[in-house]
């Protein structure tokens, strides 16, 4: 059987795929933020749904940012980073990452990059988990 | 343990602890993640970089490994088969035992710790934003850092300025633009400041390091 398709390109199982690759991630979430709806996740913890809601709200908040359209944004706090990242070609649909103090943001970046263009192998980790 | 060995180890670990954890239930409460944050680091500050085990006295014994940001556990024997979700209910008493194993002077290397009921094996990610590696704060571009010190002063190549902006205390945004050679944009806040400015030459992952630099000083 073929994973349920979120979006163009993008299933369950590639947001679980790219989760498990990168290190310590916690969340890979795909949302329309147009709309503030959550189109699929992947967690390491069974959160609920208000949660997802809420970094959906926050990714449109950080992508907006000036009044403006953002192709990505990184927020970094004392507990963590999140990665919020337009798709090319529908750019109300974003993915988001809730990723590890200190993570390797330019390593997820490109993943995420790749995930979204449907290249979820690119930029590998020769040594990640 | 040469380095494929231990990547290999810890790939294993990971894949276990995450098909572990999608059943336990999620830390909501901010009062418990500070405590956590705050205890951990402490034991980040004493036993890192890399990895702390701590045996662990009940039936089966225990061993947790703080590892690639994460604490997990195994049974003493090492074998990974019989990791299982820790429910919210299990945190406090091991946060209590990461407490007193805080508290004690001298480096922790090798601590025993009582587990209550003799639980069986888990793995856990309670600290999986919290957990610093120290090899990771390597090679921190200096120049990054000198620019928020300036940013947060409230002057420098910056320009920063106060403004009434969305990031709380401690925390940035970075956003991009569509020219890829394009500045980052930022916007912090530290120390009762909310500052914002561009950066010039310099990647989103050594930006977020440097912002932490900067609030570790």
């Amino acid at each position: 059987m073929m994973p349920a398709a979120l979006s163009e390109g993008m299933s369950l199982a590639d947001l679980e795929h790219l989760r498990l690759r990168l290190s310590g991630c916690e969340i890979t979430m795909l949302a329309d933020i147009a709309a503030t709806t959550v189109l699929g996740v992947s967690s390491a913890l069974a959160h609920p749904q208000e949660h997802y809601d809420q970094l959906c709200t926050q990714a449109r908040t950080a992508l907006t940012y000036g009044g403006r359209p953002r192709p990505y944004a990184v927020s970094a706090s004392p507990f963590g980073v999140r990665l919020y990242l337009r798709a090319p070609d529908h750019p109300d649909e974003v993915l988001c990452l809730v990723l590890p103090h200190l993570a390797d943001v330019d390593l997820a970046l490109h993943q995420a990059q790749a995930a979204l263009t449907g290249q979820p192998h690119a930029g590998e980790s020769p040594d990640g988990p | 343990m040469d380095h494929d060995t231990r990547a290999a180890l810890r790939s294993d670990l990971l894949d276990a602890a995450a098909e572990g954890l999608s059943a336990s239930t999620a830390v909501t409460s901010r009062e418990n993640s500070l405590r956590y944050a705050r205890i951990l680091r402490r034991i980040r500050a004493t036993i890192l970089p890399r990895i702390l085990v701590i045996e662990c006295e009940g039936s089966p014994p225990l061993k947790l490994e703080v590892s690639n940001g994460r604490i997990l556990a195994m049974d003493a024997t090492g074998e990974r088969g019989n990791l299982a979700p820790l429910s919210s209910a299990d945190l406090p008493q091991l946060t209590c035992a990461l407490e007193r194993i805080a508290e004690q002077p001298g480096p922790i290397s090798l601590r025993s710790i009582p587990i209550p009921d003799g639980r069986p094996t888990f793995a856990t990610g309670i600290a999986a934003s919290q957990l610093q590696l120290s090899e990771q704060a390597a090679d921190l571009p200096e120049s990054v850092a000198q620019l928020f010190a300036a940013a947060a002063q409230g002057s420098g190549p910056n320009d920063a300025e106060a403004t009434a902006g969305i990031t709380g205390e401690g925390e940035i945004l970075i956003v991009g633009t569509d020219d890829p050679a394009g500045d980052l944009e930022f916007e912090a806040s530290i120390l009762g400041r909310r500052v914002h400015g561009c950066l010039k030459g310099h990647s989103l992952g050594e930006v977020v390091a440097a912002w932490a630099q900067v609030r570790r000083a």
